[in-house]
Formats: C-alpha cells, structure tokens, sequence
C-alpha cells in the first residue's frame, strides 16, 4: 500500500503541498484529480523521490520508500521523454534492466510490451522516427517492461486520440485487476468517472475530498433537476428558495437544489406553468462534485 | 540492486549509443586518419638513409682519405669515389653534374658553381691533412710516431640541459591529444547531460536510479570512448611505425609518451567530466551548452597554452602547472614525456588530482543534483546548491 502522509513542500512564496494525505492499495485504481497547479504532480514526483518533501512521508507497506522500492515502481511523467536517437527495444530493454531486471528477462518483457502495443515491427526503429502516438506507447511501456507493484501516470490520457484513450483505460483496469496499485491524474472527469471507483481530489496541496466516486456523489449535499416544460417556459423556477439554476439551454433547466430547497413546491410550480416532458432528479456527476469541492 | 550495476548498465549505455553515432565514428576516422598520415608521410618525404658525396678525382684518392672523410662527416655523407683518366674528363663529369665535386692535380677542388658546401670543405680539409701527412713523411717523419698525436680528441660538452628533439615533438603532440580529447569528450557530457534534461527523459531515469549513480554511469561511459579513441591512436600509430619498418624510426620516449597520455586523460576527464556535466546540468538548452562549460574550458585551455611554453625546454610555470590538478593532466603528461619530471614529482602531482576528484565528484554532485530536475530556464550555480539540499 502506498501511503502518503501530511506532506508539505513549499517553493518559495508557493505551498505546492500542504498536508497532502491519501492511500492507494494494490488492485485499487484511483483518479487523482484537481485543478492546474493543485500540487498533483508535486505529490507524484514525491514517490519517486524527485521532489523532497518539507515534512510528512512517503511509505511502500508501511516502510519509508528508498532506492530499492523504487524499482518496483513504474512512473510516466506528464512531460514525455525518452532518447529520441536510441532503438525501441534497446530502450525499453535498458529500463527493464534499470529497474533490476536480468537481461534476457527485460528482453523477454520487451517483446511482450511491443506486441501487446501492437509496435513489433518498430523494434529496430529510433524513438525519433515514430508517430507522436506510437511515442506514448513506448513511453507507457517504458514504464511497465518491468511489471512494477506500482504505477504512477501523470496526465495519462492527454495526447491521446478516442481509440488510444479507450486502449489506455482497458489497460490500466487489467492492470488494476492483476494486482497493480494504478494512480493517474487527468482533467477529463466524465472518462475517471467511468473508469475509476475510488479519487482523490487535491487542492491547493490538500485532499478536499476522497473516495469512492458512487459515495462521493450520493454524499453531495446537492441536488441536480433536469427539467423541461412543453411551452419552453422557465420563468417559473425564479426566486425559488435553496434553488440556483445552473444552466439554461433553450427550454431545459438545470437546477441545484440544496437541502433548504423544497422540492415538492418546486415540483408544483413546474407542472402548475404547463406540460413537464423532462423531470430528473439526481445526484451531481464527477464534475460537479469536483467543482463543489475546489470553489470552496 | 548493486550501485555498481547500475553506473555500469548507464556507462554502457553511453558508450555504445554514443559509438554508434556518426559524429564519434566520422571524428574518430579523422583522428587516426590524422595519426597515420603523421607517421607515413615524414617516412616518405624525408631521403632514405644518408646522403652520398659523388667525388671524381683524376688521380688516385689514398683509402685513409675514404676513411677520414666518412669519420668526420659522421657517415652522413657518404664518399662515393671514382677516378677518371685526366683533369678534362673530371671537369667535365662535374659540370655536367655527374659527380658533386672533382678532384683535379695540385690537388685542387672543383664544382660546378656557387660556394662549395660543407662536405665539400670537409673533404678539402682532409685532403690537406692527407698531403701534409705525406709530406711529413718525405721529410722522414714517420706516420706512426704522429698516430697518436694525430688520434688525439677534443670532448664536446653541452654547457645547457636540453630536451631531444624527438622527445619534444612528442610531449606537444601530448599535449594538443589530452586538451582536445579531455575537451571533445567533455562537451559530450555537457551536450549528453542537457539531452536528458531538456527532453524529460532524466525524470523517468532518475525515478529508478540515484543522480550520483547517473552522474557517474554518464562521465564513466563517455570517458571510456576518450580511453578507446586515445588507445586506439597509440596502437595505429605504433602499428604503422612497425609496418613501415625502418623507414619509420619510433622515438624512445614513444611508450612513456603513450602510456603518460592514458594515464593523464582518466586523470583530467575524471576532474573536468564532473566538472562538466554539473555544468551541463545548469543549463535548459542546447544552446547554453558551450556558455554552461566556459569556466571550465578556460581552465583548460590555461593549462593547455602554459604547457606549450615548456615544450623545448621546462620552465618554472610548467613546473608548478604540473602540481595544480585542473593543469597537471596537460603539463605533468608534458613533463613526463620530455623527461624533466621525476618519479615523486609524478606520484605527488597524481595523489593531489586524486583528492581533487574527491571533491569535484562530492561537490559537482551535488550541484548536479540539484539543477538536474530544474525545470525552466538556465539555473544559477547557488540556486542548484541550495536546491540540493533539501
């Protein structure tokens, strides 16, 4: 399990974590989202020992994390790199062996990652000479050749088109399924929210909110209404009391309503100004719950 | 995993990624190219063996005169003797340029034109000293009472300690290999280190592997391809000596001269290679690479300017060059090579390189740790200690 504890970092005038505090089990793949300059990629550099922490710690089973840890670990940075000039495989083969592994065994792994990513024949080419998309391919697999415990991606999704995106997240919940303990960070909420169960929100160096996604919007303290009258009237929902109308699109409403808002006089005054075709009545998505817990 | 595995795995990486680009493989190609051509061409321009003195005479030249000739002129030239029927036939061999100097009754010289030469007055010289001895013995002075007299020898000192010439060819054909290999290996470093830096990769390589462990894989590994490229003129260049066999004469300070330049290159990469890739990891761009590196070219380029200076003949400066590390890679291989060093000297100059590469490894390591994972622009040096300790 990975566990990071308080942490504290500060640059400067800037506090890039403060008090940041969250688990991540193995088998568990967890959103790790928050607005730009939250601390999210501080935090994450902190496992790899990139960023040296104030105070708090970072610990792998209960034990502060050191060089041999490490090499259980597989990271993708949010800033791609590799030696552009170097071999596909004769690369992945080197971070195989970086991270501890023999030889033939980094060898046998490569081969397995370049056929799993569909890249066998670009083998023998130079990172330089392949498309931007195949890049992040190796990229990824640079950070798995060695079956890590662990694995950290920043910003995973970003870059990619919808078939890469659709092969990323089966591949990360595979991942998950065997037993990796999969983190990543991403702005793209509606697709953490399919694919996550459990996030972790950070902002401004702290967890606002953490759990599982189900939880966290059934524990919102609001509403959304989704509602649609015939006669495109939507005068009627003004001055509603514990009501804000979020967003109006032609005809339809959407509505937060808090918990002082009385949703049977709402539910009159909508059926009351002519013919309802939509009523819904639901918790808030990921989004919203995302932007609820950093407009604090 | 053990440190010495990974600054190994590293190392190799950056020589045989290195090795195979076209920039080490063209430049090297060059260098021994360079080195052959300096081996073979003197061999080939310069005249096979010593010159000869064609000499014609009309009358008959006593062997003594043979002798005494090729004695004096140090076998270089030779006398090459024939004799023709009367004064006439030997004018005209000369003027015809068939002999380089005649031999005509008196006896006297003659030659084509000009002023005569110096084997010319040499051998008009022993002509006197033979028909003074001939006379001599008409005036019944026997040969043999003057033998010893004649035998006697002036000594020749050399008032001045000097450096054999071929020794100094060699000691600045040293010192201009160790300042560009220690310099092209080193800009390596520095171009090597902004590469990771700059394209990111260094984040991943350093989520699995300790800076210093980098650091060193780096410097070890581009340091070794310098060794191979320094091994590799030394071999070629004792190798076309022996091919070309008599014609090529390798100077007798050649070995010390080579194995000075191995020894003196690990030396002076193991303090500027350091040096070098703190600096290198100072800068963002690959523009900022020749700037990053400055004070440390300069450094070596005092030494390297210095130590020509003492190429003929050591002087004070290159002397205390020779004990200052960031100097003594170039000036204590140049002493060693023309032979003013002593063993303590050399032995004494290596231990304090030594502690110096302690402290450049301990102190660029740092910087280099600290300035490594920076992001943005050009860092400054007290930014990337302080980062560092942290």
């Amino acid at each position: 399990m990975l566990r990071l504890n308080d942490l504290h970092k500060r640059y400067g005038p800037v506090a890039a974590l403060a008090g940041c505090t969250f688990d991540l089990e193995r088998g568990q793949l967890l959103g790790f989202l928050g607005p730009n300059g939250a601390g999210k990629t501080t935090a994450m550099r902190s496992v790899f020992g990139l960023v040296v922490p104030d105070s708090g710690s970072v610990t792998w089973n209960g034990a502060e994390i050191g060089p041999e840890e490490r090499l259980r670990f597989g990271y993708m940075p949010e800033q791609r790199g590799l030696y552009p000039r170097m071999k596909v495989q004769d690369q992945l083969v080197y971070f195989g062996r970086l991270h501890g592994m023999s030889s033939s065994a980094a060898a046998e792994a490569t081969d397995r990652w370049l056929a799993v990513l569909g890249l066998t024949d670009r083998a023998g080419s130079r990172l330089e000479e392949l498309s931007h998309g195949n890049q992040q391919r190796i990229q990824l697999a640079a950070a798995l050749v060695h079956a890590p415990e662990l694995l950290v991606l920043d910003e995973p999704f970003s870059g990619l088109d919808p078939l890469g995106v659709e092969t990323m997240a089966d591949l990360l919940r595979s991942l998950a399924e065997e037993g990796v303990a999969v983190m990543f960070s991403s702005h793209q909420l509606d697709l953490v929210e399919d694919l996550c169960e459990q996030v972790v929100i950070i902002h401004q160096g702290a967890i606002v909110l953490e759990g599982a996604v189900r939880a966290l919007r059934t524990a919102s303290s609001h509403r959304y209404l989704e509602v649609e009258l015939r006669s495109g009237d939507t005068s009627w929902a003004d001055d509603l009391p514990g009501v804000e109308q979020v967003e109006r699109s032609e005809s339809r409403l959407r509505l937060t309503a808090s918990d002082e808002a009385d949703l049977e006089d709402l539910a009159r005054r909508a059926v009351a100004a002519g013919e309802v075709t939509q009523f819904s009545f639901e918790p808030p998505s990921l989004s919203e719950v995302f932007r609820e817990a950093v407009q604090q | 995993m053990k440190w010495w595995t990974t600054v190994g795995l590293v190392a190799v990486r950056e020589l045989v990624e290195r090795a195979r680009s076209k920039a080490f493989i063209f430049s090297t190609a060059f260098i021994l190219l360079l080195v052959v051509a300096a081996v073979v061409i003197p061999a080939i321009v310069e005249d096979d063996g010593p010159g000869t003195l064609v000499v014609v005479s009309s009358g008959d030249l006593s062997d003594a005169v043979v002798e005494r000739f090729e004695a004096s002129s140090g076998g270089d030239p030779l006398l090459e003797l024939s004799v023709a029927i009367d004064d006439a036939t030997v004018r005209a061999a000369v003027e015809a340029g068939d002999a380089d100097v005649g031999v005509v009754a008196g006896p006297e010289l003659v030659i084509a034109s000009g002023e005569p030469g110096g084997s010319v007055t040499l051998l008009a010289g022993v002509l006197g000293f033979d028909q003074a001895i001939s006379q001599l013995g008409e005036q019944g002075i026997s040969v043999a009472d003057l033998a010893p007299l004649l035998q006697a020898d002036v000594p020749v000192t050399a008032l001045k300690e000097g450096i054999d010439p071929e020794d100094a060819t060699l000691a600045f054909v040293g010192v201009i290999l160790l300042y560009v290999t220690i310099l092209t290996y080193g800009q390596w470093v520095v171009l090597g280190v902004i590469e990771e830096k700059s394209n990111r990769v260094v984040e991943v390589v350093l989520g699995a592997v300790q800076p210093r462990h980098l650091l060193a894989g780096k410097v070890i590994g581009i340091g070794l391809l310098g060794v191979g490229q320094v091994v590799a003129i030394g071999l070629i260049a004792f190798g076309a000596s022996a091919i070309g066999g008599d014609a090529v004469s390798i100077p007798d300070a050649a070995p010390t001269a080579f194995f000075a330049a191995l020894l003196w290159y690990i030396v002076g990469f193991g303090i500027y290679g350091v040096m070098f890739a703190a600096a290198g990891a100072l800068a963002s761009r690959q523009e900022e690479a020749g700037n990053a590196a400055l004070p440390f070219t300069i450094l070596l380029t005092i030494g390297y300017i210095v130590s020509f200076s003492g190429v003929e003949e050591p002087n004070l400066v290159v002397r205390i060059l020779s004990f200052l590390p960031p100097f003594a890679p170039v000036s204590m291989q140049l002493r060693m090579v023309n032979g003013d060093a002593a063993l303590w000297e050399v032995l004494l100059s290596l231990a304090i390189a030594m502690a110096m590469i302690y402290a450049v490894i301990r102190v660029g390591e740092r910087f280099y740790r600290g300035a490594v994972l920076g992001q943005g622009g050009k860092l400054k040096w007290r930014e990337a200690w302080r980062s560092a300790e942290q």
